[in-house]
């Protein structure tokens, strides 16, 4: 929390908080979760996100998990998110790193196999440097899969003006009584409010 | 062997805090800061948990640790934290470029 002298800012939880600073190429909404500071004239003086590297996470499992085609703004900040540079992702997925640099630079689209390929290396690298626990991994791993090869088929986007939103909610049921917000559940994609 | 490294310790707690589930402060201030800088939250999660501290001292009962670090674009950056890694939270209190790799 924001350690400010007298008592001239409140915080409060808001119900969505929009988490521009991850830097994301789509709207990543936090719904009830994050807690803001104001001044008295309701300015806001900073926000408190609980468990980030988390959300982070969930964010490109979400993403990796929506149909809509990859655009090169959604390569650059996937690939940012699970902490690869752009020669290590062009290595992976057998792409030229000047062919990745034009499509993350949105000069070229990925073809469709590379794109299920990166698809696949996000979840893989992002259970690795989140440094999921082993069974957790697993289940992710087998879940997120599944859905890749038997449900998922990405779409290309038909208007620009077509907003890409993703809601995350904290879960928290199974520690209920608990007061520290930080260690009061885990990071879920929102499937109430899904996608718009 | 080589001389121990400095900060070594408060680069451990840093780089395992930020690795886990904790809790970020972010001001406003800071993340206009950021956004002129071209830096983003990921930049700094990554940093927090590969960087190095470079410098340390205490801002009233809170660790004040200055971390250095490459993000994923070859940028250096210096992220300024007050930490209590008992609590698990971290408040971002600036965020600076150091040097920009030629391309």
């Amino acid at each position: 929390m924001i350690h400010q002298q007298g008592n001239a800012f409140h915080s409060c939880v808001v119900e969505h908080f929009n988490a521009e600073d991850f830097g994301a190429p789509f709207k990543i909404i936090l719904k009830d979760c994050v807690s803001v500071t104001e001044d008295d004239d309701g300015n806001m003086i900073s926000y408190h996100i609980p468990d980030p590297e988390g959300l982070l996470r969930t964010v490109v499992f979400a993403r990796v998990l929506n149909p809509r085609k990859l655009s090169g703004a959604d390569i650059k900040f996937l690939r940012k998110a699970v902490g690869v540079k752009q020669k290590v992702l062009a290595k992976a997925i057998e792409v030229d790193p000047a062919t990745l640099s034009r499509c993350e630079n949105g000069m070229q689209p990925l073809g469709p196999a590379s794109e299920k390929l990166l698809r696949i290396f996000l979840v893989q690298t992002g259970i690795k440097f989140h440094k999921l626990k082993e069974c957790e991994a697993k289940t992710k791993l087998e879940e997120v899969l599944s859905e890749l090869f038997d449900v998922l088929k990405p779409s290309p986007v038909h208007s620009a003006d077509d907003d890409l939103e993703l809601y995350f909610v904290r879960e928290s049921s199974s520690t209920a009584g608990n007061d520290n917000s930080d260690s009061d559940g885990d990071w879920e994609a929102d499937k109430a409010t899904g996608t718009r | 062997m080589g001389a121990p490294k400095k900060f070594e310790i408060e680069t451990e707690c840093i780089n395992q805090l930020m690795s886990g589930a904790y809790g970020l402060t972010v001001r406003v201030s800071v993340a206009q800061e950021m956004r002129l800088a071209g830096i983003d939250l990921t930049d700094v999660q990554y940093v927090g948990s590969t960087g190095r501290v470079v410098r340390s001292g205490m801002l009233g009962n809170r660790g004040l640790w200055v971390v250095r670090g490459e993000t994923t674009e070859g940028v250096t950056i210096e992220l300024t934290v007050a930490v209590i890694s008992s609590d698990y939270d971290v408040e971002l209190l600036e965020v600076q470029s150091v040097t920009k790799r030629g391309r």
